[in-house]
This record gives C-alpha cells, structure tokens and sequence, in this order.
C-alpha cells in the first residue's frame, strides 16, 4: 500500500489482483478491501476494465499470418556481420600499423586496409556477383614483410585451403613485394622465397593475405595441390582476390 | 538453439503483441521476423527468460520501425499519389464494426507512452509484474502503477466502463 496513504491507489490493487504483491502486503491490502467498500467497489472495476480491455483487444486483433521462419533473411545477416567481421580485422590492420616503424610499409598497410574496406559486402552465394573477401572472425593482425623477389615470375604458394579468408593481390610500382597477414596471425606464416612467397597457413585458418607485387612480375598462385592459376592485374593498382575458403562447386 | 521450433511456438503471441503495440500488422510479421535475425546473430549471452527477451527485443525494433515508418508516412502525405491502396474487405458489412473497433483500438493504443503500452500489453500476454518490469527496465511496482494509469486513460478513450460485461 502507497506509504502514508489511507486508501490503497490503483497501482496497488492491480498489483493485488494480478498476484504481485509480497504476502505481507498481500494480506494487509486484502483486510483493507474487506473493511472497505468503496476501495473493494474500485478493485472491482478496475478488473472489469481489464477484462473488458482484453475482450476489444482480441476482437480488434488481426489474425497472424502464417509462420514463415525466415531463412532467408537470417542467411543474409549472418553472411552480412561475417563480412563486416572482416571488416573489423581490417580496421584493427589500420590502427595497428601505426606501430609499425617503417614508413612505406605503413602507408602501405593503411591504404591497402583501406582499399579492403572499401570492397564490397555480401554473399557471393546470394548475389550473384564477384566474390568478395570471405570472413576473418579475429581481429587481430600482424605485421608485413618487405622484400625484392629475384625472379620475373612471382610465386605465391598458399601451404592449404582454410576454413575462410582470401589471397588479395595488388599490383605495386616498383620491384619491391609487400605481404600482410589481415587476421589471427598465429593462423599462418609468411616465408620469402627467392621468387616470391610462402604462405604457410592452417587449415582451420581464417586469415586472410594482402600481398603487392612487383610491378613487372607475372604473378603465379597455388593453393595447396591444385592447379596453379596465373593471375592477370591490370595497371593502375588493379586487384585480384583468390578465395582460400573451403572448395565449392567450382 | 533450434530457432525453426522457437519461431513456431512463439510466431503468433510476438505477433499479436507487435501489431497491438504499432498498430501496424503488415509491420508486424516484419518485426518478429528481424527479433529472430537478431536472435541468431546477436543472442542473449546469458539469459534465463528467453520469452522476455523475445518480446523486449520486439517491444525495440517495434520502437525503432514505428518512428521510420511514421516519417515515412510524413514524406508520403507529401506526395499522396504514393500511398498505398487498401485491400478491399472481403465481406464489407460483416468488417464494418471489427474495422471500426480496430481503428479506434489502435488510435487509443497508440496514444499510451511508448513504456506504458509495452508494459500494459506485455500484461495481456501473462508476462509477471517482474519481468515486465525486467523487460521495459523499471521496478515492480511502477508496473502495478503503470499499467492502471493505461487502463484508466483507455477506459476513457475507449468507453469501457460503459461496454457490456464479458
């Protein structure tokens, strides 16, 4: 009952009829009703108008449709918040690069990630278009290794297929290559070779790999013991991205 | 979680409380559907009273859908030649007084602050005074309180006290 009170106010007596009340109160607003008609008249009332309330609610209702769970729709989001988990490891490589101490490599980190971010979201399965980067659910990254492959033909040898993540490769301006794990960097390992690149990864990886090439290599990728596919990047800072995700029908 | 078996048990009362609340049915059946997208992407990572969470969820995106869809409605009142046309009834005498009963119903409905219509109709689908209060994010007894001050304004809005007995 409201303190201080004679009467119990309204609160208090749908509190009661709707059994929300501690036993104390309970019974010490039961006696009140009981030796009050007006305040027994006005719980009365009060649960007429409920109940009279529920009745033109329900006759107002419209039926329910039918339930169609929304499969869809859910395969949509999920594919949408893995892209955007990817996205995140790619803001983390952009805010851990300022740590890095050498400034090309940086930039090139920064614009690389930016460029990532900027492609675009989406299920390849679900729309039809290009794949876009598959999903990177740590948000952790590592650092890039710097180095001038001997060779006119650059090698990218991916150790296995994972359980996500891409190769992403970019066409660079001189004759230095540049590669970075965007991703759980205890996933893999980047080895320099003398033409090109070792990217020693774990099948339940979900890293993915940024790498710039020299600008005049022809650029060579193998994944595991597939076929080796030759990759052809345009000028003007083309990409190419290779899905490392497990094989679908391809 | 089986979600399909979650959808199917709890479709019809999340609908009903989702329609009630923005007066919206064909808003409705697209909000329960996001509370279980959201559901599957975003669980409760620890939530004993999965019911309340649903219809918590619900009573939010409701809030959210209802404020984009009234500035839609705005930005269509601007340009009439947009509005949508109305299913004719299909037995216009017999929808008559149910039409009429829903418009009113709604219009009173939605007059109610948006806490007051969520408690008062998390009411009506058996929620506890406490996990209505858990759920719009107030104390027990405000429910008690709420939920009367709803009921008087409806009463007055809505001719209760003068409607025939259930």
């Amino acid at each position: 009952m409201t303190e201080g009170a004679t009467h119990p106010d309204d609160g208090d007596m749908l509190r009661l009829l709707d059994g929300a009340c501690e036993p104390e109160e309970r019974r010490a607003l039961a006696a009140h009703l009981d030796g009050c008609p007006a305040c027994a008249a006005r719980a009365e009332a009060l649960e007429r108008r409920a109940a009279r309330l529920a009745r033109l609610l329900g006759y107002a209702d419209q039926p329910a449709p039918r339930a169609e769970f929304p499969a869809a729709r859910l395969a949509r989001a999920r594919s949408r918040r893995a892209a955007l988990r990817w996205r995140a490891a790619a803001v983390a490589a952009l805010a851990l690069s300022g740590a890095l101490a050498v400034r090309p490599v940086r930039a090139w980190i920064v614009e690389a990630a930016r460029a990532i971010l900027a492609l675009p979201l989406g299920s390849p399965r679900d729309s039809g278009r290009p794949a876009p980067i598959p999903a990177v659910a740590s948000s952790d990254t590592a650092g890039a290794v710097v180095f001038e492959p001997a060779a006119g033909v650059f090698m990218v040898r991916v150790a296995s297929r994972q359980a996500a993540g891409a190769l992403v490769l970019e066409l660079g301006d001189g004759p230095t290559a540049r590669a970075v794990v965007v991703g759980d960097r205890a996933q893999a390992e980047l080895l320099v070779l003398p033409d090109g690149l070792r990217i020693d990864n774990r099948p339940d990886a979900e890293a993915s790999y940024l790498v710039r090439v020299p600008s005049a290599a022809r650029v060579v990728v193998r994944v595991g013991s597939e076929t080796q596919q030759t990759i052809r990047l345009g000028a003007g800072g083309s990409r190419q991205v290779v899905d490392l995700g497990p094989p679908r029908q391809r | 979680m089986d979600l399909e078996a979650l959808f199917a048990r709890h479709h019809g009362e999340l609908f009903r409380y989702v329609a009630r609340y923005t007066g919206e049915p064909d808003l409705a059946d697209d909000i329960v559907q996001d509370v279980f997208v959201r559901l599957a992407t975003r669980p409760p990572a620890l939530e004993s009273n999965l019911r309340g969470w649903l219809f918590r969820a619900a009573t939010t995106i409701a809030i959210d859908s209802l404020r984009s869809s009234r500035r839609r409605l705005r930005l269509m009142r601007d340009r009439p030649e947009c509005l949508p046309m109305a299913d004719a009834p299909p037995d216009p005498d017999a929808e008559l007084g149910r039409a009429e009963a829903r418009r009113r119903v709604r219009e009173a409905l939605l007059e109610l602050a948006e806490k007051e219509r969520a408690v008062l109709l998390m009411r009506e689908e058996g929620f506890a005074h406490r996990e209505i209060a858990a759920a719009v994010g107030t104390t027990t007894k405000s429910v008690g309180t709420m939920v009367a001050r709803a009921l008087e304004k409806l009463a007055r809005r809505l001719d209760l006290d003068a409607l025939e007995a259930p």
